[in-house]
């Protein structure tokens, strides 16, 4: 059984090709914009480093956001596509979802039925959050993604004494200063940063692979980039109505 | 046989095709996205490209369907890389090189107005190169030399305004849905273009540039300065106004690169009065106009394969990082003094 996953809603590309448990290839690479001209020379550098042809790929499975508006429409365009065209299934999770199952894999994961919060960083200091239970069976979320403009309004939505993974893969928008860090607000002991191992592609193919092993089907309709946060139309108007 | 598949989503339109050796369309499906941006009175780009990536592969799978053909049976995949909307065009790009990349077969980028331009042959094969191409839409108003259908040269452009941009406001001021370009043509049959007097820009400048902004600005004016005139008559005179200019100089182009031949397309190309503008001045001077047919003037995934086909001959082929632009620069021609 061989996987590819791909997450490309995070300024850095993350691709992987899992074979049986076993991870083939990975890269995390921080990608030139605009991302479709790195991603498909990343994916063939790993298609070149294992010696496998797309034909030989059983699954796929993409993040389909929160992030990036433009990297998700890449990578799902990218990774749809090949299912497609090879009639193969794909499976996508959401980038909340990929930060918090890879929070069970750091050196101090949230413990049994203690909720935690999985914390995406986006552009301009967005927080995307969700909370999260590790339970017998995997992971259970209680309630629905949310975003949140700035680290203060991701602490009042959850409160400070809970436990937060942040991903920091796009921790450099922190050091652009449009808010208050996390972790100034935080005591250090509620706040975990996820580490590079494993990357979410790496996450995403287990995933994919664990959904797959227990007979999930998968619905290539329903993978759709989920953009969450709403856009804005022009530097002033927000609504179309401003526009008349 | 060469089947190829074409993919277009350079601006609000989604648009796939299959066709078999450059010019025998099986398939040739487009969406228009326009009632979802009608709302902003143009096309908003961020909504354009969550339209695209939801819309191309139920478009995709019916392509294949209609045309009978499974994907593993292409022999290459010609895809939009310039120019149009940066995220509009990467949807298309990164969808055309994952079918590219997973089937293991030719990747090839392809000019949008490069290849309206081969859609002049897909319609008549007889068209040889070369010949001087008239580009006219709602985004580009654009002379060029073609040498062959890799070979371009830019004769003139606009430096404001595209034609049918300033057609589609002065339309709207007129109290038209956009796009305006067909309402427009009824009205002006029905009025006299001499009630108004309009500037003919830059007609009499020595160069091949354009300028319609002025135009435009005109009409406005004129609109709110006698609201009582008939807008009959004001389409008329704004038609004739552009054909002028339009003709006029694209014949002066053809004349200075002794070109016989002139191709005119993009959506415009369909106006009644250009076309008899046109019709009218290359009769008295020997030179034959071209128009593609309606279906192939408007944006279309075909003649993206057309002219995918004429580059896979050719042996040319994209790499993987083949890059998207919203804007394309061909070498200007140098003009005789």
């Amino acid at each position: 059984m061989r996987i590819l996953a791909v997450d490309t809603s995070a300024p850095a590309t993350s691709i992987a090709l899992w074979e049986d448990g076993v991870f083939a290839a990975s890269l995390r690479e921080e990608h030139r914009h605009p991302p479709s001209d790195a991603a498909f020379l990343y994916l063939q550098d790993l298609f070149n480093e294992t010696g496998w042809s797309p034909a030989d790929l059983d699954a796929f499975a993409v993040s389909v956001g929160p992030g990036s508006f433009t990297g998700l429409r890449v990578g799902l365009g990218m990774v749809k596509t090949f299912a497609w065209a090879l009639s193969k299934p794909v499976f996508g999770y959401d980038a909340v979802e990929i930060a918090a199952l890879r929070a069970l894999d750091q050196v101090e994961p949230p413990s049994v039925d203690q909720p935690f919060v999985a914390v995406v960083l986006g552009l301009r200091g967005t927080h995307f959050s969700a909370r999260y239970q590790v339970v017998e069976k995997g992971l259970m979320r209680s309630g629905d993604l949310h975003y949140d403009d700035d680290a203060a309004g991701l602490c009042a939505r959850w409160g400070a004494d809970s436990s937060f993974f942040l991903d920091q893969s796009a921790a450099k928008n922190e050091t652009r200063k449009v808010s208050q860090p996390l972790s100034e607000l935080l005591a250090p002991e509620r706040l975990s940063l996820l580490g590079n191992a494993p990357s979410p592609a790496e996450a995403l193919a287990a995933a994919a692979a664990k959904d797959l092993k227990s007979g999930e089907t998968s619905d290539f309709d329903a993978v759709q980039p989920q953009y969450l946060k709403p856009f804005s139309v022009g530097r002033r108007a927000k609504k179309p109505g401003d526009l008349k | 046989m060469t089947l190829g598949l074409g993919i277009d989503t350079s601006f609000d339109d989604t648009a796939v095709s299959l066709v078999e050796d450059g010019r025998t369309i099986l398939a040739n499906l487009t969406v228009s996205q326009f009632a979802e941006h009608e709302e902003f009175g143009g096309v908003l780009p961020e909504r354009a490209s969550r339209l695209h990536i939801q819309q191309i592969f139920p478009l995709l799978d019916a392509a294949f369907q209609k045309a009978g053909r499974v994907p593993t049976a292409l022999d290459y995949v010609a895809v939009t890389h310039e120019p149009g909307l940066m995220g509009s065009l990467l949807v298309g790009a990164a969808v055309g090189k994952a079918v590219a990349m997973a089937l293991q077969k030719p990747l090839i980028g392809v000019n949008h107005l490069e290849a309206h331009v081969f859609a002049a042959w897909m319609d008549d094969e007889t068209l040889k190169p070369p010949f001087l191409t008239l580009l006219i839409s709602g985004a580009n108003t654009i002379l060029l030399d073609c040498r062959d259908f890799d070979d371009f040269r830019l004769v003139g452009g606009t430096l404001d305004d595209a034609v049918g941009e300033c057609l589609d406001k002065c339309g709207r001021a007129l109290g038209l849905s956009m796009p305006a370009g067909p309402a427009l043509q009824e009205l002006a049959l029905k009025g006299n273009p001499r009630a108004l007097r309009l500037p003919r820009p830059m007609l009499n400048k020595d160069n091949f540039d354009f300028s319609f902004s002025g135009l435009k600005t005109a009409v406005a004016y004129a609109l709110r300065d006698n609201p009582e005139l008939p807008p009959p008559d004001v389409a008329a005179a704004l038609l004739a106004a552009a054909a002028e200019v339009l003709s006029k100089k694209t014949l002066r182009a053809a004349e200075m690169l002794g070109h016989d031949t002139i191709v005119v397309c993009g959506g415009v190309a369909a106006n009644l009065q250009i076309r008899e503008a046109c019709d009218q001045l290359a009769e008295n001077s020997g030179k034959q106009m071209v128009y593609p047919s309606l279906a192939l003037c408007t944006d279309n995934a075909a003649m993206i394969a057309g002219l995918g086909w004429f580059h896979f001959k050719k042996g040319k082929r994209s790499a993987w990082d083949l890059p998207v632009r919203a804007l394309t620069t061909w070498k200007r021609l140098h003009q005789p003094k």
